[in-house]
Protein backbone atom coordinates (compact mmCIF):
# COMPACT_ATOMS: atom_id res chain seq x y z
CA UNK A 1 0.00 0.00 0.00
CA UNK A 2 1.83 3.33 -0.53
CA UNK A 3 1.91 6.23 1.56
CA UNK A 4 -0.23 8.34 0.31
CA UNK A 5 -3.47 5.37 -0.16
CA UNK A 6 -2.78 4.70 3.60
CA UNK A 7 -3.35 8.66 4.15
CA UNK A 8 -6.23 8.66 2.22
CA UNK A 9 -7.63 5.23 4.27
CA UNK A 10 -6.87 6.86 7.72
CA UNK A 11 -8.06 9.95 6.52
CA UNK A 12 -11.61 8.37 5.81
CA UNK A 13 -11.63 6.29 8.79
CA UNK A 14 -10.99 9.63 11.05
CA UNK A 15 -13.45 11.97 9.00
CA UNK A 16 -16.42 8.31 9.17
CA UNK A 17 -15.24 8.59 13.33
CA UNK A 18 -16.23 12.32 13.47
CA UNK A 19 -19.64 11.84 11.46
CA UNK A 20 -20.16 9.17 14.17
CA UNK A 21 -19.81 11.34 17.04
CA UNK A 22 -21.87 14.03 15.86
CA UNK A 23 -24.94 11.39 15.19
CA UNK A 24 -23.86 10.33 18.31
CA UNK A 25 -24.09 13.24 20.21
CA UNK A 26 -27.61 13.77 18.65
CA UNK A 27 -28.70 10.37 20.05
CA UNK A 28 -27.50 11.50 23.58
CA UNK A 29 -29.57 14.30 23.59
CA UNK A 30 -32.82 13.12 22.32
CA UNK A 31 -32.33 11.06 19.33
CA UNK A 32 -32.30 7.82 21.29
CA UNK A 33 -35.62 8.55 22.56
CA UNK A 34 -36.84 9.31 19.52
CA UNK A 35 -36.96 6.11 18.14
CA UNK A 36 -37.22 3.97 21.30
CA UNK A 37 -39.85 5.26 23.66
CA UNK A 38 -37.52 3.34 26.73
CA UNK A 39 -34.75 5.52 26.01
CA UNK A 40 -37.14 8.82 26.92
CA UNK A 41 -36.11 10.92 29.50
CA UNK A 42 -34.87 8.67 32.86
CA UNK A 43 -35.70 5.60 30.97
CA UNK A 44 -32.21 6.13 29.87
CA UNK A 45 -29.75 7.36 32.27
CA UNK A 46 -26.76 9.51 30.87
CA UNK A 47 -24.16 6.96 31.71
CA UNK A 48 -25.98 4.48 29.40
CA UNK A 49 -26.34 7.45 26.86
CA UNK A 50 -22.86 7.78 26.50
CA UNK A 51 -22.16 3.54 26.72
CA UNK A 52 -24.13 3.59 23.22
CA UNK A 53 -22.23 6.63 21.57
CA UNK A 54 -19.24 4.34 20.30
CA UNK A 55 -21.37 1.88 18.58
CA UNK A 56 -23.37 4.68 16.89
CA UNK A 57 -19.97 5.99 15.78
CA UNK A 58 -19.44 2.40 14.37
CA UNK A 59 -22.60 2.14 13.04
CA UNK A 60 -24.15 6.11 12.11
CA UNK A 61 -24.99 5.79 8.65
CA UNK A 62 -27.60 2.74 10.50
CA UNK A 63 -28.94 4.87 12.98
CA UNK A 64 -28.88 8.48 11.06
CA UNK A 65 -31.49 6.67 8.70
CA UNK A 66 -33.01 5.46 11.39
CA UNK A 67 -34.08 8.57 13.25
CA UNK A 68 -35.79 9.54 9.99
CA UNK A 69 -37.50 6.17 8.84
CA UNK A 70 -38.29 4.07 11.89
CA UNK A 71 -41.41 4.89 13.04
CA UNK A 72 -42.53 1.86 15.10
CA UNK A 73 -41.27 1.46 18.07
CA UNK A 74 -38.37 -1.40 18.88
CA UNK A 75 -39.72 -5.43 19.73
CA UNK A 76 -39.22 -5.37 23.38
CA UNK B 1 -37.29 -7.72 33.24
CA UNK B 2 -37.22 -3.70 32.91
CA UNK B 3 -38.54 -1.78 30.28
CA UNK B 4 -35.69 1.16 31.04
CA UNK B 5 -31.98 0.69 30.39
CA UNK B 6 -29.10 0.23 32.71
CA UNK B 7 -25.41 -0.15 32.16
CA UNK B 8 -25.29 -3.67 33.48
CA UNK B 9 -27.82 -5.75 34.79
CA UNK B 10 -25.93 -6.75 37.56
CA UNK B 11 -26.92 -9.91 40.38
CA UNK B 12 -24.74 -11.04 42.90
CA UNK B 13 -24.06 -13.95 40.41
CA UNK B 14 -22.82 -11.65 37.68
CA UNK B 15 -21.07 -9.36 40.08
CA UNK B 16 -18.54 -12.51 41.48
CA UNK B 17 -18.27 -13.36 37.71
CA UNK B 18 -16.96 -10.22 36.99
CA UNK B 19 -14.83 -10.47 39.89
CA UNK B 20 -12.91 -13.95 38.35
CA UNK B 21 -12.67 -12.58 34.96
CA UNK B 22 -10.67 -9.48 35.94
CA UNK B 23 -8.12 -11.69 38.61
CA UNK B 24 -7.75 -14.35 35.77
CA UNK B 25 -7.11 -11.88 33.37
CA UNK B 26 -4.08 -9.75 35.78
CA UNK B 27 -2.89 -13.84 37.23
CA UNK B 28 -2.46 -14.71 33.19
CA UNK B 29 -0.48 -10.97 32.05
CA UNK B 30 1.43 -10.72 35.42
CA UNK B 31 2.67 -14.21 35.12
CA UNK B 32 2.92 -14.24 31.44
CA UNK B 33 5.61 -11.32 31.88
CA UNK B 34 6.92 -13.12 34.74
CA UNK B 35 7.73 -16.19 32.55
CA UNK B 36 9.13 -14.26 29.97
CA UNK B 37 11.45 -12.63 31.52
CA UNK B 38 12.71 -15.83 33.40
CA UNK B 39 13.43 -17.62 30.90
CA UNK B 40 14.29 -15.16 28.26
CA UNK B 41 17.84 -16.22 27.21
CA UNK B 42 20.89 -14.83 27.66
CA UNK B 43 21.55 -11.60 25.31
CA UNK B 44 17.96 -11.33 24.62
CA UNK B 45 16.26 -7.59 25.74
CA UNK B 46 12.68 -7.74 25.52
CA UNK B 47 11.36 -4.75 27.01
CA UNK B 48 8.34 -4.78 29.44
CA UNK B 49 5.89 -3.28 26.65
CA UNK B 50 6.93 -5.63 24.07
CA UNK B 51 6.18 -8.44 27.08
CA UNK B 52 2.48 -7.16 27.53
CA UNK B 53 2.36 -6.84 23.83
CA UNK B 54 2.42 -10.74 23.59
CA UNK B 55 0.97 -11.51 27.04
CA UNK B 56 -2.18 -8.84 25.40
CA UNK B 57 -2.22 -10.69 22.17
CA UNK B 58 -2.47 -14.30 23.57
CA UNK B 59 -4.31 -13.61 25.89
CA UNK B 60 -7.59 -11.45 23.54
CA UNK B 61 -6.90 -14.29 20.89
CA UNK B 62 -7.00 -17.61 23.98
CA UNK B 63 -9.90 -15.81 25.41
CA UNK B 64 -11.84 -15.64 21.94
CA UNK B 65 -11.33 -18.99 21.15
CA UNK B 66 -13.14 -19.91 24.76
CA UNK B 67 -16.15 -17.47 23.40
CA UNK B 68 -16.20 -19.44 20.55
CA UNK B 69 -16.24 -22.59 21.97
CA UNK B 70 -18.84 -21.38 24.97
CA UNK B 71 -21.90 -22.05 22.98
CA UNK B 72 -21.26 -25.19 21.29
CA UNK B 73 -19.70 -27.00 25.46
CA UNK B 74 -22.48 -25.92 27.22
CA UNK B 75 -25.17 -27.73 25.02
CA UNK B 76 -23.55 -30.97 26.31
CA UNK B 77 -22.50 -30.09 29.92
CA UNK B 78 -24.47 -27.96 32.40
CA UNK B 79 -20.98 -26.75 33.51
CA UNK B 80 -20.47 -24.13 30.96
CA UNK B 81 -23.19 -22.07 31.36
CA UNK B 82 -22.32 -19.22 34.03
CA UNK B 83 -20.09 -18.76 30.95
CA UNK B 84 -22.73 -18.70 28.43
CA UNK B 85 -25.19 -16.58 30.82
CA UNK B 86 -22.10 -13.80 30.78
CA UNK B 87 -20.28 -14.59 27.48
CA UNK B 88 -20.90 -10.44 26.74
CA UNK B 89 -18.87 -9.93 29.62
CA UNK B 90 -16.00 -12.25 28.43
CA UNK B 91 -16.72 -10.49 24.72
CA UNK B 92 -16.35 -6.91 26.22
CA UNK B 93 -13.33 -7.89 27.91
CA UNK B 94 -11.59 -9.88 25.46
CA UNK B 95 -12.25 -6.57 23.31
CA UNK B 96 -10.46 -4.36 25.66
CA UNK B 97 -7.28 -6.45 25.91
CA UNK B 98 -6.88 -6.94 22.26
CA UNK B 99 -7.29 -3.21 22.49
CA UNK B 100 -3.92 -2.89 25.07
CA UNK B 101 -2.52 -4.97 22.57
CA UNK B 102 -3.39 -3.03 19.64
CA UNK B 103 -2.92 0.19 21.78
CA UNK B 104 1.20 -1.13 22.92
CA UNK B 105 1.47 -1.88 19.08
CA UNK B 106 1.14 1.19 17.52
CA UNK B 107 3.19 2.66 20.40
CA UNK B 108 6.01 0.93 20.71
CA UNK B 109 6.12 -0.11 16.67
CA UNK B 110 4.80 2.93 15.28
CA UNK B 111 4.49 6.00 17.40
CA UNK B 112 7.85 6.75 17.34
CA UNK B 113 8.44 8.35 13.24
CA UNK B 114 6.85 11.49 12.29
CA UNK B 115 4.63 9.25 10.15
CA UNK B 116 0.87 8.81 11.24
CA UNK B 117 0.84 5.59 13.63
CA UNK B 118 -2.06 4.32 11.86
CA UNK B 119 -0.38 5.10 8.54
CA UNK B 120 2.81 3.73 9.64
CA UNK B 121 0.76 0.44 10.06
CA UNK B 122 -0.53 0.37 6.62
CA UNK B 123 2.74 1.24 5.02
CA UNK B 124 5.77 0.37 7.17
CA UNK B 125 5.93 -3.62 5.50
CA UNK B 126 4.74 -3.01 1.75
CA UNK B 127 5.35 -7.02 1.51
CA UNK B 128 1.26 -7.30 0.60
CA UNK B 129 2.31 -9.47 -2.45
CA UNK B 130 4.08 -12.08 0.07
CA UNK B 131 2.92 -14.48 1.93
CA UNK B 132 5.50 -15.09 4.62
CA UNK B 133 6.32 -11.37 4.28
CA UNK B 134 2.68 -10.76 4.59
CA UNK B 135 1.71 -7.39 7.11
CA UNK B 136 0.21 -9.22 9.39
CA UNK B 137 -0.46 -6.32 11.58
CA UNK B 138 -3.44 -5.09 9.15
CA UNK B 139 -5.23 -8.34 9.86
CA UNK B 140 -5.14 -7.68 13.16
CA UNK B 141 -6.20 -3.84 13.07
CA UNK B 142 -9.69 -5.51 10.99
CA UNK B 143 -10.09 -8.21 13.20
CA UNK B 144 -9.90 -5.20 16.24
CA UNK B 145 -12.20 -2.96 14.42
CA UNK B 146 -14.91 -6.16 13.77
CA UNK B 147 -14.40 -6.74 17.38
CA UNK B 148 -15.45 -3.33 17.75
CA UNK B 149 -18.11 -3.51 16.12
CA UNK B 150 -19.52 -6.19 18.40
CA UNK B 151 -18.50 -4.62 21.99
CA UNK B 152 -19.79 -1.26 20.89
CA UNK B 153 -23.40 -2.92 20.41
CA UNK B 154 -23.93 -5.36 23.01
CA UNK B 155 -25.93 -3.46 24.95
CA UNK B 156 -29.47 -4.13 25.09
CA UNK B 157 -30.09 -0.77 23.57
CA UNK B 158 -28.43 -2.28 20.44
CA UNK B 159 -30.48 -5.51 20.11
CA UNK B 160 -34.04 -3.93 20.72
CA UNK B 161 -33.06 -1.03 17.89
CA UNK B 162 -30.88 -3.15 15.57
CA UNK B 163 -33.69 -5.89 15.36
CA UNK B 164 -32.97 -9.76 16.62
CA UNK B 165 -31.69 -10.73 13.26
CA UNK B 166 -29.48 -7.33 12.38
CA UNK B 167 -28.13 -7.96 15.29
CA UNK B 168 -27.52 -11.54 15.19
CA UNK B 169 -25.96 -11.31 11.74
CA UNK B 170 -23.49 -8.33 13.17
CA UNK B 171 -22.28 -10.56 16.30
CA UNK B 172 -21.52 -13.55 13.77
CA UNK B 173 -18.63 -11.40 12.89
CA UNK B 174 -17.04 -12.56 15.57
CA UNK B 175 -16.11 -15.90 13.21
CA UNK B 176 -14.59 -13.76 10.37
CA UNK B 177 -12.75 -12.09 13.67
CA UNK B 178 -11.42 -15.35 14.50
CA UNK B 179 -10.15 -16.45 11.22
CA UNK B 180 -8.11 -13.18 10.74
CA UNK B 181 -6.40 -13.55 14.08
CA UNK B 182 -5.85 -17.26 13.11
CA UNK B 183 -3.86 -15.46 10.35
CA UNK B 184 -2.83 -12.80 11.88
CA UNK B 185 -0.74 -14.91 14.54
CA UNK B 186 -0.06 -17.62 11.62
CA UNK B 187 2.16 -14.97 9.29
CA UNK B 188 3.38 -13.66 12.41
CA UNK B 189 5.26 -16.79 13.40
CA UNK B 190 6.23 -17.44 9.65
CA UNK B 191 8.25 -13.95 10.29
CA UNK B 192 9.83 -14.23 13.82
CA UNK B 193 9.70 -18.05 14.48
CA UNK B 194 10.95 -21.08 12.87
CA UNK B 195 9.36 -23.61 15.44
CA UNK B 196 6.58 -25.78 14.47
CA UNK B 197 5.16 -26.22 17.66
CA UNK B 198 4.07 -22.72 17.51
CA UNK B 199 2.06 -23.49 14.47
CA UNK B 200 1.07 -27.32 15.99
CA UNK B 201 -0.95 -24.94 19.20
CA UNK B 202 -2.27 -22.45 16.79
CA UNK B 203 -3.69 -25.34 13.95
CA UNK B 204 -4.70 -27.76 17.03
CA UNK B 205 -6.72 -24.91 18.98
CA UNK B 206 -8.63 -24.10 15.27
CA UNK B 207 -9.42 -27.61 14.59
CA UNK B 208 -10.84 -27.59 18.31
CA UNK B 209 -13.13 -24.64 17.62
CA UNK B 210 -14.81 -26.16 14.26
CA UNK B 211 -14.87 -29.68 15.39
CA UNK B 212 -16.70 -28.51 18.38
CA UNK B 213 -19.26 -26.35 16.39
CA UNK B 214 -19.47 -29.28 13.82
CA UNK B 215 -20.45 -31.50 16.79
CA UNK B 216 -22.90 -29.56 17.98
CA UNK B 217 -24.36 -29.25 14.76
CA UNK B 218 -24.64 -33.16 14.26
CA UNK B 219 -26.02 -33.58 17.61
CA UNK B 220 -29.29 -30.88 16.67
CA UNK B 221 -29.91 -32.77 13.62
CA UNK B 222 -29.98 -35.87 15.37
CA UNK B 223 -32.30 -34.09 17.85
CA UNK B 224 -34.33 -32.83 14.47
CA UNK B 225 -34.84 -36.20 13.58
CA UNK B 226 -37.73 -37.33 16.07
CA UNK B 227 -40.54 -38.04 13.87
CA UNK B 228 -42.95 -39.81 16.33
CA UNK B 229 -46.76 -40.68 16.94
CA UNK B 230 -48.86 -38.57 14.14
CA UNK B 231 -46.23 -36.07 13.10
CA UNK B 232 -45.72 -34.87 16.74
CA UNK B 233 -42.42 -35.23 17.81
CA UNK B 234 -40.75 -37.49 20.42
CA UNK B 235 -38.80 -35.56 23.30
CA UNK B 236 -37.96 -37.58 26.16
CA UNK B 237 -39.34 -39.92 28.75
CA UNK B 238 -40.69 -38.45 31.12
CA UNK B 239 -38.36 -39.14 33.94
CA UNK B 240 -35.25 -37.81 31.25
CA UNK B 241 -36.45 -34.12 31.61
CA UNK B 242 -34.94 -33.04 34.87
CA UNK B 243 -37.57 -30.79 37.18
CA UNK B 244 -37.77 -27.79 36.40
CA UNK B 245 -35.28 -28.42 33.46
CA UNK B 246 -36.31 -28.62 29.74
CA UNK B 247 -35.50 -30.48 26.65
CA UNK B 248 -34.37 -29.41 23.64
CA UNK B 249 -35.95 -30.13 20.32
CA UNK B 250 -35.32 -28.58 16.99
CA UNK B 251 -37.56 -29.63 14.75
CA UNK B 252 -36.29 -30.40 10.77
CA UNK B 253 -38.72 -26.77 9.98
CA UNK B 254 -39.54 -24.20 12.40
CA UNK B 255 -37.44 -22.58 15.59
CA UNK B 256 -36.28 -24.45 18.48
CA UNK B 257 -38.53 -25.83 20.89
CA UNK B 258 -38.28 -25.65 24.68
CA UNK B 259 -40.02 -28.61 26.64
CA UNK B 260 -39.74 -27.85 30.08
CA UNK B 261 -41.11 -29.61 33.37
CA UNK B 262 -42.33 -27.95 36.29
CA UNK B 263 -43.12 -31.27 39.17
CA UNK B 264 -46.03 -33.02 37.41
CA UNK B 265 -46.69 -30.36 34.29
CA UNK B 266 -45.07 -30.24 30.54
CA UNK B 267 -45.56 -27.75 28.73
CA UNK B 268 -43.66 -26.48 25.44
CA UNK B 269 -42.61 -22.52 24.44
CA UNK B 270 -40.24 -21.27 21.70
CA UNK B 271 -36.64 -21.86 22.66
CA UNK B 272 -35.90 -18.27 22.03
CA UNK B 273 -35.89 -15.32 24.27
CA UNK B 274 -37.64 -11.97 23.48
CA UNK B 275 -35.53 -10.21 24.93
CA UNK B 276 -31.80 -11.21 23.48
CA UNK B 277 -32.44 -14.44 21.76
CA UNK B 278 -31.15 -16.45 24.71
CA UNK B 279 -31.93 -20.18 24.88
CA UNK B 280 -34.72 -20.61 26.86
CA UNK B 281 -34.11 -24.26 26.94
CA UNK B 282 -31.58 -24.03 28.71
CA UNK B 283 -32.73 -22.05 31.59
CA UNK B 284 -35.49 -23.44 34.44
CA UNK B 285 -38.33 -23.15 35.88
CA UNK B 286 -38.72 -20.13 38.96
CA UNK B 287 -42.28 -19.79 40.58
CA UNK B 288 -43.71 -21.33 37.15
CA UNK B 289 -42.44 -19.21 34.89
CA UNK B 290 -39.95 -20.19 32.58
CA UNK B 291 -36.50 -17.86 33.17
CA UNK B 292 -34.55 -16.78 30.22
CA UNK B 293 -30.34 -17.63 31.50
CA UNK B 294 -29.37 -15.03 29.90
CA UNK B 295 -31.25 -11.79 31.66
CA UNK B 296 -33.81 -13.45 33.82
CA UNK B 297 -37.12 -12.77 31.74
CA UNK B 298 -39.87 -14.60 32.69
CA UNK B 299 -42.67 -16.58 30.67
CA UNK B 300 -45.51 -18.37 32.00
CA UNK B 301 -45.65 -21.86 31.52
CA UNK B 302 -49.36 -22.17 30.52
CA UNK B 303 -49.78 -19.33 27.71
CA UNK B 304 -46.15 -17.95 26.96
CA UNK B 305 -46.74 -14.64 28.27
CA UNK B 306 -44.63 -12.58 30.62
CA UNK B 307 -46.41 -12.04 34.05
CA UNK B 308 -48.29 -8.00 34.36
CA UNK B 309 -46.77 -5.82 33.92
CA UNK B 310 -44.55 -7.07 31.20
CA UNK B 311 -46.18 -7.52 28.01
CA UNK B 312 -43.63 -10.09 25.84
CA UNK B 313 -45.33 -12.86 24.42
CA UNK B 314 -43.25 -16.41 22.65
CA UNK B 315 -44.94 -19.07 20.87
CA UNK B 316 -46.37 -22.10 22.35
CA UNK B 317 -46.41 -25.93 21.41
CA UNK B 318 -49.01 -28.42 22.26
CA UNK B 319 -47.62 -31.50 24.38
CA UNK B 320 -49.00 -34.73 25.08
CA UNK B 321 -47.61 -37.83 27.37
CA UNK B 322 -48.15 -41.61 25.85
CA UNK B 323 -46.69 -44.36 27.70
CA UNK B 324 -44.42 -42.07 29.78
CA UNK B 325 -43.19 -40.38 27.16
CA UNK B 326 -43.61 -36.90 25.61
CA UNK B 327 -44.49 -35.81 22.65
CA UNK B 328 -44.47 -32.26 21.58
CA UNK B 329 -46.56 -31.19 18.09
CA UNK B 330 -43.80 -28.75 16.17
CA UNK B 331 -46.67 -26.65 15.03
CA UNK B 332 -46.49 -23.48 17.19
CA UNK B 333 -49.24 -21.07 18.31
CA UNK B 334 -49.54 -17.26 18.37
CA UNK B 335 -47.49 -15.96 21.09
CA UNK B 336 -49.06 -15.59 24.00
CA UNK B 337 -51.87 -18.30 23.00
CA UNK B 338 -52.90 -20.08 26.31
CA UNK B 339 -51.97 -24.41 25.82
CA UNK B 340 -52.75 -26.13 29.26
CA UNK B 341 -49.41 -28.22 30.03
CA UNK B 342 -49.74 -32.33 30.13
CA UNK B 343 -49.88 -33.83 33.55
CA UNK B 344 -47.80 -36.52 34.20
CA UNK B 345 -50.19 -38.08 37.17
CA UNK B 346 -52.98 -38.18 34.60
CA UNK B 347 -51.22 -39.83 32.13
CA UNK B 348 -49.65 -42.90 34.27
Amino acid sequence: MSEAAAETLVLALGIYALIGLLVGLIYMFGGAGRIDPAARGKGMPVRVRLLIVPGIIGLWPLMLTKLFTQKEPPVS
Amino acid sequence: MSHDYKMVQWNPFKKRFVVWMVSGIALYLTSFVALTYATQPPGNSLTPIQAMIRATGTLAFLMLRFILCIGPVARFTHRFRPFLYNRRHIGVATFLVALVHGGLVLLWYHGFSETNALVSLFISNPQYDSISGFPFEVLGFIALIIMFLMAATSHDFWNANLGPSVWKALHMGVYIAYGLLVAHIALGILQFEKRPIFFLILGAGAATVVALHLISSIASLRLSDRIGHEGWLRVAEVDEIEDSRAKIIRPVNGDAIAVFRDGNRIAAVSNICRHQGGPLGEGKVVDGCITCPWHGFQYRMEDGQSPPPFTEKIATYATRILDGVVYVNPKPNAPGTAQAPSDIGASS
